[in-house]
């Protein structure tokens, strides 16, 4: 290639879009008349561009005018009024000549304030939660709170998170400072015994997150104000529960199925005063997901909603046998769609298992050799695919990715 | 809007129109950035007067990204719609079409984001592995594909070969071909050098014209 034919190359999207001045252009031109490679290429680029002008300009929906003319009629209205308030001796926003941006300016004075306010706010909040905590810790426990204690055998500092599977309530607060680690753990080891474990870890979660959410807030339970768990309290728990999922998943299911429904100790405690029972007031948990709205959640993407909606109907086969299915596929889909493997396929085994006709039994079965081989369980994997070369529309499919498995 | 290539026929040429049909108390005279001015001086007219010279461009750049017309329109809408918002953050010093497509293809780029979480079969479909591609779909499906002209036939496929682009060449493309904005503008859009700019539109270029060659003969009745 020559030196002209290479700034030709270099200049060529300039020269078919007009970005060249006249000179250059013409320039160009000339070389592209007594070189053939050139001229082609200039040829070809003009074609794309006329073949392209040929598609047609859609016009946009008419309803989208009127709300945007009256947001911008709205802004321009709220401009003019701020001019207006600034007072004439005010130089205007924006005023033809005028520099600088002065609507910004304006947006520090109420932001200032704002922060000044909360970090105000905050204070005494702090103040009127430490008064509240030493009136009580003053004050003798509520009867309820006495029952709970007296069922317990005295027990060391540690006792709370000594045993995993103790309390629901001591379970979801006394780890509450570390109750991302254990989350974590549970999502790993919990579903690889037993199909409950994502529900029962989502909820696990989800009483683990409310203390959580307390210790940060800086109103922290009383229940976790006197009895602070030790660490290696929480690291026996660990053990123990990594030792003993199922065990665990199955204690903490059937008590976190109650975390809502009841109220934590730490609200129990702070019930023996009425004005810091309403300051400290727990969080408020999340409220149940319907079968429909967890439907929807699905269609729309939000798997975390659609798991929390479908997890309930995952075991009611009996009651209603196609809402069960539409669970278990949604809590399938969702935990796959979350890389969550070791979840998809146990809900996957247990769809395929109480499903042998369902109509989407090919794509199960798919989905599910592809969640296995994600997990490194090549052998499951390639049962999930024999099985799928039965039918005639993936059989190709199948057993291509059955000789991957094998190579 | 002086930087839409007078070449290319449609889209463009019509949002130059557009502006000449603007509202009768929009202040004619000046620039996009005079009448952003205006707008931030409380005057809604210069505000529907930009209006009606991007909305068209817009909503075609925004329509070939995410590929749905109910969908382009809610994309253009929250386009000016933030453009309003942020209106009293534009700087006089920038050019309000960069402006202006940057928030577009921030809109397009959160749509497609949201898209692709959402983007999953329905509980109710068995997946098909050997069916149809989507794209193959809106061009195959056709039954009686002879009934139709030429020009309807390439309008389908360019369609679809510029929905088939990677979307980092089609959005240069779309900007280039189709809202005239020179490459240094593109550049500072998509947060490239003009070079990386240009070199995705030759790839588009190459890769149109590849899929496009059985029109040869037809684009030479158009010149």
């Amino acid at each position: 290639m020559t030196d002209p034919c290479r700034a030709f190359e270099e200049q060529l999207l300039d020269l078919i879009y007009d970005e060249l001045v006249e000179a250059d252009a013409k320039a160009l031109h000339m070389h592209a008349a007594s070189c053939h490679h050139c001229r082609t290429a200039l040829e070809e680029a003009l074609m794309v561009r006329r073949l392209a002008s040929q598609l047609p300009g859609d016009d946009p929906p008419k309803s989208i005018d009127d709300v945007v003319l009256s947001e911008a009629s709205r802004w321009a209205e709220l401009q003019k009024e701020s001019v207006a308030r600034a007072g004439a001796d005010v130089p205007l926003p924006f005023a033809p000549g005028s520099r600088g941006r002065p609507q910004k300016k304006r947006l520090w004075v109420p932001a200032f304030a704002a922060a000044a306010l909360a970090a105000s706010v905050a204070v005494v909040s702090i103040v009127l939660v430490r008064d509240a905590e030493q009136m009580s810790a003053n004050e003798s426990p509520a009867p309820d709170r006495v029952a709970m204690e007296s069922k317990r055998e005295p027990a060391p500092p540690d006792r709370f998170s000594s045993s995993p599977a103790s309390s629901s309530e001591s379970t979801s607060f006394s780890k509450a400072p570390n109750a991302p680690a254990q989350m974590d753990r549970l999502d790993e080891e919990a579903p690889a015994e037993t199909p409950e474990a994502p529900a029962a870890g989502s909820r696990l979660r989800a009483s683990a997150r409310a203390p959580a959410k307390d210790a940060a807030s800086g109103s922290r339970p009383e229940g976790l104000s006197k009895k602070k768990p030790e660490r290696s309290g929480l690291t026996k728990q660990k053990e123990a529960a990594s030792s003993a999922p199922l065990k665990l998943e199955r204690k903490s299911k059937a008590k976190t199925e109650n975390h809502f429904a009841k109220s934590p100790p730490a609200s129990r405690g702070v019930e023996t005063s009425g004005a810091a029972r309403a300051r400290t007031a727990p969080p408020r948990p999340d409220p149940p997901v319907t079968f429909e709205e967890a439907s929807r959640a699905y269609d729309r993407g939000d798997c975390q909603t659609a798991i929390r909606g479908f997890a309930p109907w995952a075991d009611t086969g009996r009651v209603d046998p196609q809402k069960a299915q539409r669970a278990l596929l949604g809590l399938a889909r969702c935990e796959s769609r979350r890389g969550r493997c070791s979840r998809a396929v146990l809900w996957y085994s247990r769809l395929l298992e109480r499903s042998p006709s369902h109509p989407s039994r090919p794509s199960l079965l798919w989905e599910a050799a592809m969640c296995e081989r994600k997990l490194g369980r090549v052998e499951i994997a390639k049962k999930y695919l024999q099985e799928l070369t039965v039918f005639p529309a993936w059989k190709k499919r199948a057993e291509q990715q059955l000789r991957q498995l094998d190579d | 809007m002086t930087r839409v290539s007078t070449t290319v026929e449609g889209i463009a040429a019509s949002s130059c129109a557009a502006r000449d049909a603007a509202s009768p108390n929009a202040p004619r005279a000046g620039s996009d950035e005079e009448l952003m001015r205006f707008f931030q001086d409380g005057n809604a007219e210069a505000f529907a007067s930009l209006y009606g010279r991007y909305k068209k461009p817009i909503f075609v750049f925004l329509l070939r990204q995410c590929k749905s017309p109910s969908a382009a329109g809610d994309l253009t809408q929250d386009t000016f719609t933030r453009v309003v918002r942020s209106a009293g953050g534009f700087r006089h010093g920038a050019r309000f079409s960069t402006w202006l497509y940057t928030i577009a293809r921030n809109v397009a780029v959160d749509a497609a984001r949201k898209q692709k979480h959402r983007d999953h079969r329905s509980l109710d479909q068995p997946v098909r592995p050997d069916g149809p591609a989507l794209a193959e779909k809106i061009s195959g499906a056709d039954p009686q594909p002879d009934r139709l002209t030429t020009s309807k036939r390439l309008q389908k496929d360019l369609e679809k070969a510029i929905a088939a682009l990677p979307e980092d060449q089609r959005e240069v493309f779309l900007m280039r071909e189709y809202a005239g904005l020179p490459f240094r503008e593109i550049a500072q859009i998509v947060d490239v050098r003009e070079g990386t700019v240009k070199s995705r539109m030759r790839y588009a270029l190459e890769s149109l014209r590849q899929q496009l060659c059985d029109y040869a003969d037809y684009a030479r009745t158009l010149s």
